[in-house]
Parts: structure tokens; sequence; C-alpha cells
């Protein structure tokens, strides 16, 4: 039984449509994030979990009961991406501020207070002003205001999108850990893929207005549904290909007037087939030029990107980006070389 | 146990029902109601009038001929005090500065009095200095008291505009070869440009609705505001008295949608707003001598003011005994009541309409408002209403059952804050855009409902624009001849009336008297209002 469901939700402004018939169902203490780029809604319909936004058609339920616009009335809390916080409020008074409106007693809220702020280790920030903390800390009291009020669905716009790089990784880890342990459903907005893999137990990808592909990270990123979801959830190559053979642990593919092994193996339906296939760069690998099996081409340019170097090879008809452990692989530009499909890395997406 | 009335499927609060209704109710009944009154009083033969009645031809031509000559002047003024005062190597700078603020805090009126003691009949310059006889009633001295009365609102904004241009444009001129002048002509006159042009229009409203500079010191050269104000003291025509104001109210409305669209168009700033200091280049010693000299006139002229009505309160009889006395004062007697009523009234106004014009705002901004297009227009709308228009409207409004007020304290103060609505208004508008909109969700998203949100997240934000709109409003309102003029009688008489009776009846020595009362008045609630504004924003931040 999922906790929170999204039924064939739609949302429109006059005659221009956001998101439209959009169907997901969370179990209690998920993780799901919502990614895509900017404008395919996702913020949208964050807000309308929310209760921030009216739905055009379709309904939202937590727990089994409808969410009303005007408010979740603390239900459904929002972290905003730029943190929202009352300036005129300091940080202890912004975060009691959901539980007063609740009309808790005094020493109630006193209590809860101060719990979450040592949770979150910002118990000596209390008596600053918004204005005074760092773009982290910020974060941390949206946070500390969004989980005190111990929320059903707790809900993150883009949180980690105004913090700089280094600082981003550490609160993501951290975030995680916060999830775990509190427990909370929670709904995550982004459109970096890296935070969407790193974090959720179920990732949505959404494409103007509609949901692309639901599943596990390791789902959307080796299993794509379409090309988009294969080209936004990380890089991509994206081929088609006719399958010749499906044997036992071996296939044969024919593309540009060439045919090659793979070493996997291929369902028979697609026997005889033009399919379109995606293969990440890391299921690649660069062998020497003539071996065979492999397709041979031309190293375009290269990148070393710290862990990896990054290789565009010019096969002739495509160029396929090949990334290769830093440590072993030093090949030259211009070098003729050919490209082998590593075991397990071809997938197939209609 | 929760009251709510539901409208278009949305539950709302009592509160913010009845929120809705005070503003819609009060922007209609003291807002469009007094307009639409002006518009229906006249018969149709006071219409016809128009062409018939020379009068009208002519307070028209000359109002026109105002507009044009006035603004002219005050813009170029007020160009070359925007130039002096945002160079940061002129000597005198903040001198300037302060100078050209005066006239901002000070009645209009109060210029054409100054002049007429200094440079009139019985002037000081002209007759006391050089034993003219001259009169400096007429157009020449109604246009050199505009000018200085209204070029300080042009300097402001010309200088909010100045200010925002980059010095490395011009050190970019400069650099590529172009001389000082050059660099002037061609990159910093050319990009102000929109703002000198927004300013003429604001000053053009100004002059138009100007009442109390032609009525002390235009004589017979009557314009549109003055001839309404003939009708109803010499005939009681009121509906001739309508019709005028009328017919100075649409040129007002069109410069102020002119104005509007313009600013909003460009993205110039208008009056208001901050001036950054920049680094500018270092100006031409000819240059500094030329600015130097050139307000040090126009300085000269406006303290000379200043130091009139203080010298005609002391001596007296001005232009023919000199002895010092404090008589004057002293004889104010009952008109020190009107002096208080001003500040009362005043006070009371300033901050009604500061309240009524940030809710109004936040309903429209919140888009809370049923027809919140509407509002916003009818919130808007009396800042293209010249003030005896909103004075005539008032006077036929509400001079009878169910709401009669003729003669009360109400009747003024109504007026006075629906004449500053508009002002409070956009005060409210403009600093809740300022307000970034994820604060209200997030209180609505705890759970906190719509009059709970404005409360205690909007309000307590707003709260530096309220007191800048109630300051504004008050200065304003203590500083009017053209708003209450109509609506004054002897139980609910403000300062600036009675000043201008005094002056209309030659008592120059009671004049000064209250006007010298009005102004210590006036400056000390800028002073308090500046020092408690700069407590409450940084109270704020």
């Amino acid at each position: 039984m999922s906790f929170l469901e999204i039924d064939r939700a739609s949302k429109r402004f006059g005659s221009r449509s956001v998101f439209e018939d959009v169907s997901l169902s969370v179990p209690r203490g998920d993780f799901l994030t919502l990614l895509g780029p900017s404008g395919c809604g996702k913020t949208t319909l964050l807000r309308s979990i929310a209760g921030l936004q009216e739905l055009s058609s379709g309904e939202i339920r937590i727990g089994g009961e409808r969410v009303e616009a005007g408010g979740a009335k603390g239900r459904a809390v929002l972290v905003f991406q730029d943190y929202a916080l009352f300036p005129h409020m300091s940080v202890k008074k912004n975060v009691a501020y959901g539980l007063k409106l609740r009309g808790e007693s005094h020493a109630s809220v006193e209590r809860k207070v101060s719990e979450t702020l040592r949770y979150l280790g910002i118990v000596d920030l209390a008596d600053r002003m918004p204005q005074q903390l760092s773009g982290g800390q910020q974060q941390r009291v949206a946070l500390a205001r969004a989980l005190v009020v111990e929320p059903e669905v707790l809900l993150l716009d883009e949180p980690l999108s105004n913090l700089d790089a280094k600082l981003r990784v550490g609160i993501r880890a951290e975030l995680k850990r916060i999830q775990r342990e509190v427990g909370v459903t929670t709904v995550y907005v982004t459109h970096d893929q890296s935070e969407a893999l790193a974090l959720s137990d179920t990732v949505a990808v959404m494409e103007s207005g509609r949901i692309a592909q639901v599943g596990t990270p390791r789902e959307v990123y080796f299993e794509p549904a379409d090309e988009f979801v294969a080209d936004f959830v990380g890089t991509a190559n994206v081929f088609d290909a006719v399958v010749e053979e499906t044997g036992d642990s071996t296939g044969r593919l024919a593309a540009w007037g060439r045919r090659w092994r793979v070493g996997d193996e291929l369902p028979a339906a697609l026997s005889g087939r033009e399919v379109r296939f995606c293969v990440r760069p890391e299921g690649l690998a660069l062998v020497e030029a003539g071996t065979d099996g492999a397709i041979p081409g031309v190293v375009e340019s290269k990148m070393f990107e710290g862990g990896h170097v990054r290789y565009w090879v010019n096969t002739g008809a495509q160029t396929f980006i090949v990334d290769e452990p830093a440590g072993a692989s030093d090949h030259a530009l211009r070098s003729e070389i050919a490209i082998k499909f590593m075991r397990g890395a071809l997938h197939a997406i209609g | 146990m929760r009251l709510a009335l539901t409208l278009r499927r949305r539950t709302i609060e009592p509160g913010l029902l009845a929120a809705i209704v005070v503003v819609w109710g009060g922007l209609a009944l003291f807002t469009i109601y007094p307009a639409l009154r002006v518009l229906f009083y006249p018969g149709a033969a006071d219409y016809r009038a128009i062409l018939s009645d020379p009068r009208y031809g002519r307070s028209l031509q000359h109002s026109l001929a105002m507009m044009g000559l006035s603004t002219a002047s005050a813009v170029l003024l007020g160009l070359l005090f925007a130039v002096a005062t945002t160079r940061a190597d002129l000597p005198l700078r903040r001198f300037f500065s302060f100078v050209s603020f005066l006239p901002l805090f000070s009645p209009p009126f109060i210029v054409a009095f100054g002049y007429i003691m200094l440079f009139g009949k019985n002037g000081l310059v002209t007759h006391g200095l050089f034993g003219l006889r001259v009169s400096i009633l007429g157009w020449r001295g109604l246009w050199l008291a505009q000018t200085l009365s209204f070029f300080p609102v042009a300097t402001v904004a010309i200088r909010n505009v100045i200010a925002t241009i980059p010095s490395s444009l011009s050190r970019a001129a400069r650099n590529l070869g172009a001389s000082r002048l050059k660099t002037f002509a061609t990159i910093t006159l050319p990009l102000a440009s929109g703002g000198i042009f927004s300013a003429a229009l604001l000053v053009a409203i100004l002059v138009l609705a100007d009442f109390g500079n032609p009525i002390l010191i235009a004589g017979d050269y009557s314009v549109l505001a003055t001839e309404a104000w003939q009708r109803v003291q010499g005939w009681a025509d009121v509906g001739g008295a309508c019709v005028l104001s009328l017919i100075v109210m649409l040129p007002s409305l069109l410069l102020f949608v002119a104005q509007r669209s313009w600013a909003k168009g460009k993205g110039f700033t208008t009056v208001g707003g901050k001036v950054s200091s920049m680094e500018s280049e270092p100006t031409s010693r000819p240059a500094k001598l030329f600015l130097v000299l050139a307000c040090s006139i126009a300085s000269l002229l406006i303290l000379m003011i200043y130091l009139a009505l203080a010298a005609g309160s002391l001596v007296e009889g001005w232009g023919f005994d000199w002895r010092p006395t404090l008589r004057w004062f002293a004889e104010l007697g009952p008109r020190w009541a009107d002096l208080g009523r001003s500040l009362c009234y005043s006070a009371a106004a300033a901050a009604g309409s500061a309240l009524f014009g940030i809710v109004a705002a936040y309903l429209v901004h919140s888009k809370r408002m049923p027809l919140s297009g509407a509002a916003d227009l009818a919130a808007m709308l009396p800042a293209a209403l010249p003030g005896i228009f909103i004075g005539i409207g008032y006077s036929i409004a509400f001079n009878r059952p169910p709401l009669d007020l003729y003669g009360t304290p109400l009747i003024v103060i109504l007026a006075l804050g629906t004449w500053n609505l508009s002002t409070s208004y956009q005060t409210g508008i403009e600093s809740l855009k300022q307000i970034a909109p994820s604060l209200g969700e997030a209180a609505t998203n705890l759970g906190a409902r719509p009059l709970l949100v404005f409360r205690q997240i909007y309000l307590p934000l707003l709260r530096g624009p309220f007191a800048s709109a109630t300051v504004v409003g008050f200065i304003r309102s203590i500083t009017t001849l053209s708003v209450i003029v109509f609506i004054s009688t002897s139980s609910n008489s403000v300062a600036t009336f009675s000043i201008m009776n005094f002056v209309n009846d030659g008592m120059y020595g009671k004049a000064s008297a209250l006007s010298v009362s009005l102004l210590v008045l006036a400056f000390a609630a800028v002073g308090l209002g500046g020092f408690a504004l700069n407590r409450g924003v940084r109270s704020t931040q």
C-alpha cells in the first residue's frame, strides 16, 4: 500500500499544460526523486503535493487523505529552493513557527525546537538572524523548520542548487543519512542526475509534463526506457543496429556496413530487427586497432577528468564516448584504435 | 468551530473576507464615487459653456502654456542639480543636495509667497533695495515660482537614473579619446534621456495640478485650477468648477498613463529608489565652475524664500516697518488650532492611507482580491487626479445624507488619505515584489491561513515601506492647499488654508508666522520620520 499517491494529476495554466496525467505511488519512508530538465513540470508537481497549487484534474492523497490547495497544513512540508527563511525571525523562531501554528504548548515547542537544532548541529545558531548565516547553515535551518513539525511527507525543491560544489556533496550525504534515520517519506526535485542517482530509492524522470520512466537509480541509469532518459541521466551512446545473431553467450550486431560481436546475450525476439541501443561510456573499452569483433575508429579528442579519461572516438558513422580508468589509459590523439563492448553494457531501448 | 464562507470553490477566512470588503468598499466609496460625482454633477449647460464662455479656453491655454514653460525650466534646473550632486568631486555638493531637498518638504506655494515678499510691490529686493514699484504678479512670477517648487522632483528622478549609469562607460569613452564634454553629450545624456523624459512627465503633472502658486502669484493670469476656485468663490458655480477640474484632469491622466507605461517599458527608476555613490571621473575645471555657479544662484533663490519667510514673521510691517517683533506669532491666536488640525489630519490621513494602501497592495499582489485589475486601477487613480479634482469631488459627494461630512474633520482626512492612496499602494506593491513569494508560501505550507500570513510574515517585513509611505503622505498632506481648499470651513480649516487667506488679505506678518510654524513642523516630521525609518529598516535587517 503506497503512502503518497499521485493519481492522474494534471495542471494547466490557461491553455498551457505543465504536467499531464501524472500518476505515481510512493511507499511510506521512500525517497523519491523527480528528475528532469527545467520546465518539465517537476517543481509544479512538488508544489501541488505541498498544497500550494491547485490541480486542474486528478488528485493527490497522503495516507489516503486528499491534499487540498491552500497549504498542506504541515502534512507535506516543503523546503524551498531559496530556503524561504523568515528574515525578521531568529533561527529559533523560524524553526518554532510551524509548531506554534499548531498551538503546541510553550514547553513542547521549546523541547522540539532544541532537539531538532541539536540533531542538525545548529544549536549555536539559535539566536542568529537568517542574514547572518551561510548558505549551508540556512539550508539546515530550513530543513529543521520542516522536520520539526514531523511532516508525513518531506518535500525538497533543489535544496542543494544554491550551494557550492564542494559543500553540495557533503550535504548530500548528510541529507541521505537524515532521511534514513528520520524515515520520513521524501520527494526530492532536482535537475542534477548525479544527485538523483546518489540519493533516491526511486527516480521518476520527467520530460515536458509527463513521467518518462520510474525506477531505481540503477534501472534508470542502465536500463533507460527511452532515448530521452538515456541522454538525460548520464552520458549515453545511442545507435541503431540490426541484430543478426542472438546466440548463447554472444550476439552479433550489424550497422554502418560493419558487423561485430558483443558479449551479451540478446533476446531472441530481437533477432533480425533493427534496434536502438544505448551503451554508457564506461561500458566501452578501447583496444588495439584490428582486434577481432571491435569497431575501428580514430581518437578525435580526449579529456582528463581525474578518475577517468574520456575519449571521443570517431568510427566514421558515429562518434562514441568512451571512459577508461585514468591510471592505465593513455591513447594519443588521432591514433587508430578500436572500440569493444563490455559484457552486459548493451541496453536495447526500442 | 471554524466559520468559513465559500467563494469560487475556495474557502475564505472571515477576516480576509472583511479585509476584501473594506478595501473594495473604501475604493468604491472614497475614490471612484467622488470621481464619478465630478463627472455627472455638471449639467449639459455646464459642458456647453466650455465653448461659449471664453474663460474656459483661456485658462486651459494658460495652464498648458505654464505646463510647457515651467516643466522645461524645472527639468533643466533639475538636470543641472542632478549632474552636480552626482559629481563626487564638486565642492558644495552636499549643500546643493540639501537645498534641493527643501522645496520637496515645503508647501509648494511658499515659493510664490516668498517671491511676493522679495520681488512684489513692497518687495524687499525690488522696492527695498532698488526702490522699484514693479509687480511680480502674472505669468513670469508664476513661472519662476513653479520652476523652483518642482525642480527637486526632476532632480531626484534624474539623479536616480544617472547614478545607475556605470562610471565605467564614461571611462571607456574617455579611454577611446572623447573629451569630457563629448563624453557627457554622447554617453551620459543619451543614457539619462529616458529618466529625463520620465521626470518631465512627473513635473508636468505637478505643474498642471498646481493651485497654491497661481492663486498667490498669478494675479489675473488664471489657470484651470484657480479658475475653478474663482467660480465657486465668486459665483457659486460648482458645475463650472467640476467641468474645469475635469479639463485639468484629462491631460493629467494622459501624462500619468504615459509616465507609467514609459517607466514600465524602459525599466527606469522614477522618484524613490536608492542612489549609489559612484566613483565618477574627475570633473573638468570649467565644468566645475559652471555647475557651482549655476547651482549657487539657484540655491540662493531657494534660500532667500525661507529667509524672507523667517524675516517676515519677525518684523512689524513687511516693506515699511522693519522693527523686530514677535507679535505675529502671538496674534495667531485661533489659528494655532489650524496648525494643530494640520498636524492631526495629516497624521491620520497618512497613517490610514498607508495602512489601507498596503493592505490593498497585499490583496492585489497575492491575487486574493476579486477584480484585482480594477482594484489596481482604482488604487492608482488618485495619482492621476489633481488635488482640486479630489477636493471638488469630496465637496459634492459628501455634503448631504447619508454621508454628510460637510465641515467635519473626517472629510479632510478622507480626502487627504485618498490623495495619498496611490503613493502608499505603489510603495506596497513595489515592496511586495521585493519579498520572495516563497516566504508567504512557506508559512502557508506550514499551516498559516492568509490573514495570519499577512500579519506574521508580510506586515513585519513591510514596516519600513509602511513608515516611509506614512512620512511621505504626512508631508504631502500637511503642505497641500489644492486638496483642502474646496472642503475647508471655519470649523475644519488647516494651516495652509489660513496662510492663503492671510496672503490674499495682505497680512504678510501672520502669513509668515504661520508658514514658519508649519515648516518647522514639517521638517521636524521629516527628521523624526527619517530617524524612525532608519531604525525600522535596521530592525528588519
